[in-house]
């Protein structure tokens, strides 16, 4: 259809619009122009996606809107379309990315008003909109991965936003090197599955997936692509054993950390592997290795959340812990809760990273929390919207953490692909953020107040409030749209219809699930218990008797040793890969490039020198030689023809 | 021993000789003097060995050809001859002298 195609069009193109012309006057200072119209470049963008979503719904709803602009490329087999495509997939990322993103554009607007280069600070927030957009929009894995690489590109430029400062600089670079190598595997895999299907296309590689061929072992095709993309996932969404940049990469400015670096950029992985869902559940082993690895990166990351005291990597680390959530959502065959869960993450902790930016704003730059506390009596409305996200993240109902964080622990339970093992770590975990979430409340909202005198906090001006408010009220009722089905008698909720053609379900073959409303009931008593009881030890520990988690870290001090230096993971990662790398390279200087190469470049330079400087000698600048040169040529000449 | 009036006739070979001769010296002298006046009457002499060869063919094939290419010739010498000169003079008002060497400065 020719408007969706204009439609289309304008999705794509109005941030990349806002980009060049911010990206054009780079040097401007206007910050409120500059953010005014990026803000409203991404508000274009949602208002397209509302319309072509809006296409999904109703009597005449399609399954899908989709457009080809051009051929991309035709050479032998491979034939990729430039072509988008919205379906009930791709159509929540896309809402939830250009409605958080307009909002994170608006509160950026307030942030980022006394900063150097604003122009260029939008510019790369919408360049990385546009990247999102190819990402989430693209119908085949070739487009997807342009736009994986444009996210990367951006994130690593924002990251090092403030680059006169090295650390920061370094953090960017450790993000792009670290998601380099998931890249490397999500390419590996984007070649596996071309050799497989012969196809790069989303829709033609699950309709050419062999009828109930499930592969069983370790070594079949589908599991090794599967695998391959799965390293790219962790690359991308900070995963076990990649997950090391994220936490770093808190550098950036604070908005950044809120889109990119909680909301959407590191869902992509999520993304990746619910768009492929029919082909993951044709390799179970591929699965459980997602399952474990993301429950492990769920409950290791809470854990460091625990001893951190900078207000931001507090809220990394539960970032990368959510992150794990939906990756052991999405390992247990869970593939919608896992997207509900990326939908709600994306509304609560975009809510938290941008109040935890108001809190830094208002403190001058500070992030530390032990210097923070008692900051509810300053900022009323920022504490308001915080305590709802703090609700939402730790689980209590009706917030919209609950639902799809229960749905996550219940399939982890019952599905035929789940284990109680995970179902248990889930609920550790579950116990572990709502603590280390309270103690982040209190140690920045509660008690006792511990700011510099000198420091005087001041409430956020209302364009920095609203987004937050927006965010809080989608925080609260963003949930409601995935109710457990025990609690609405049988029916399925609104989510599971709307899921029901995309997402398939998990083969018969590998199993049945469990039904029974009264274990189900059970296990989502037992972990919003344990998450309440958790809360209010944090509150115990943190405001009522504040000397005792020193008292604790007294106690217990190799193991809090070893927390709070996040397990030594950067440590070991430099003591035996970086460095060794390091290592090696400069031997292959010393040794390889001194001796052989450099030593052929001086013998080839000195021969060139050599018969340079034989040829010099002829040309003196006396005419009488060169006379001389011209009677032996003829002289030879005449010899030979005579001859 | 009665004279053969044919071998002792003027033919085509003599007048190569000739030429020959006359270019070589030309050439020698071009090479070795240091001189540039001397060296441009070897040029003359060159040109007019190339001249002779020019006319003797020319009688030699009955063509009026390599006659007009001598008048080519002489007319061109004479240019050279103009602008050797010319520099040599200029050559001299600076240096007082005309040694070859002294035409290296030419190279600017």
């Amino acid at each position: 259809m020719m408007s969706n195609q204009i439609l289309f069009a304008i999705l794509l193109l109005a941030p990349f619009v806002g980009f060049m012309f911010n990206g054009i006057r780079w040097k401007s200072h206007n910050a409120t122009l500059a953010g005014v119209v990026a803000t409203f470049a991404v508000f274009v963008s949602f208002v397209c996606s509302l319309l072509l979503v809006s296409q999904l719904f109703g009597a005449n709803a399609v399954p899908s809107v989709g457009t080809r602009f051009f051929e991309w490329m035709n050479v032998g087999g491979l034939q990729v379309q430039a072509g988008f495509v919205i379906d009930h997939i791709s159509a929540i990322m896309v809402l939830v990315v250009t409605g958080v993103g307009t909002l994170i554009h608006m509160f950026s607007i307030g942030y980022m008003s006394h900063d150097e280069r604003p122009s260029k600070y939008f510019a790369y927030l919408n360049f990385f909109l546009f990247n999102m957009l190819l990402l989430i929009l693209g119908e085949n894995l070739l487009l997807m991965f342009v736009g994986w690489e444009g996210v990367g590109l951006c994130s690593y430029l924002l990251i090092g936003f403030w680059f006169t400062d090295s650390e920061k600089a370094a953090a960017g670079m450790k993000a792009f090197i670290t998601n380099r190598i998931g890249d490397a595997g999500f390419l590996l895999g984007i070649f596996t599955l071309f050799f497989l299907f012969g196809t790069v296309n989303f829709s033609e590689i699950i309709a050419r997936l062999p009828a109930g061929g499930i592969e069983m072992g370790w070594t079949g095709p589908m599991t090794v692509a599967c695998l391959f993309l799965f390293v790219g996932a962790t690359g991308k969404s900070a995963q076990i054993p990649l997950y090391v940049w994220l936490p770093d990469a808190m550098a950036g400015p604070t908005p950044v950390s809120a889109l990119i670096h909680a909301a959407t950029m590191v869902t992509a992985g999520v993304y990746m592997i619910v768009r492929l869902n029919p082909l993951f559940l044709m390799a179970p082993n591929a699965l459980h290795v997602v399952a474990v690895v993301g429950a492990a990166t769920a409950f290791f990351a809470a854990t460091i959340g625990l001893t951190q005291w900078d207000i931001k990597k507090i809220l990394a680390y539960s970032t990368v812990s959510q992150l794990g959530y939906m990756f052991l959502a999405c390992g247990v065959g869970a593939f919608g809760a896992g997207l509900f869960h990326v939908m709600t993450h994306a509304f609560f902790k975009a809510l938290m990273f941008l109040g935890s930016g108001s809190v830094i704003h208002a403190m001058h730059e500070e992030q530390d929390v032990r210097k923070m506390g008692g900051l509810r009596k300053y900022l009323p409305i920022t504490h308001a919207t915080f305590f709802i996200g703090w609700l939402a993240i730790i689980g209590i109902p009706p917030f919209a953490g609950f639902f799809s964080k229960d749905e996550i622990l219940w399939q982890t339970a019952s599905s035929p692909l789940g284990h109680k093992a995970l179902w248990v770590v889930g609920v550790l975990t579950a116990g572990i953020t709502s603590f280390y979430m309270t103690r982040l409340m209190c140690l920045t909202f509660w008690g006792k107040s511990r700011v510099p005198k000198e420091t005087h906090p001041h409430e956020a001006p209302p364009v920095m409030w609203i987004p937050l408010a927006v965010l809080a009220v989608l925080s609260t009722v963003g949930g409601w749209i995935g109710i457990p089905k025990v609690m609405l008698g049988g029916e399925d909720n609104w989510l599971e219809r709307w899921f029901h053609h995309v997402i398939a379900p998990v083969p018969e073959a590998l199993g049945h699930a469990v039904h029974s409303h009264a274990l189900e009931w059970a296990a989502m008593g037992v972990s919003l218990s344990f998450a309440v009881i958790m809360a209010c030890l944090a509150y115990t520990f943190y405001v009522s008797n504040p000397s005792l988690p020193g008292r604790l870290a007294q106690k217990f001090h190799g193991t809090y040793r070893l927390i709070y230096n996040k397990y030594f993971v950067d440590e070991f990662y430099f003591a035996r890969i970086i460095n060794p790398l390091i290592d090696a390279s400069k031997g292959l200087w010393a040794y390889v490039d001194v001796n052989f190469i450099d030593r052929t470049t001086y013998v080839l330079g000195d021969v060139v020198r050599g018969v340079g400087s034989t040829a010099k000698s002829f040309q003196t600048g006396n005419l009488q030689q060169y006379a001389m040169y011209i009677a032996v040529g003829l002289a030879v000449t005449m010899f030979l023809i005579l001859r | 021993m009665p004279i053969n009036p044919e071998a002792w006739k003027v033919g085509l070979d003599h007048y190569l000789y000739l030429s020959s001769l006359l270019f070589i010296f030309g050439m020698l002298g071009v090479l070795m003097r240091r001189n540039v006046i001397v060296i441009l009457m070897c040029i003359e002499l060159m040109l007019n060995a190339v001249n002779i060869s020019f006319i003797a063919f020319s009688r030699y094939a009955e063509s009026t050809n390599g006659q007009v290419m001598v008048f080519f010739v002489m007319t061109i010498a004479a240019a050279e001859a103009a602008v050797g000169l010319a520099l040599a003079v200029t050559v001299f008002k600076k240096f007082k002298e005309v040694n070859i060497r002294f035409f290296e400065h030419l190279k600017g």
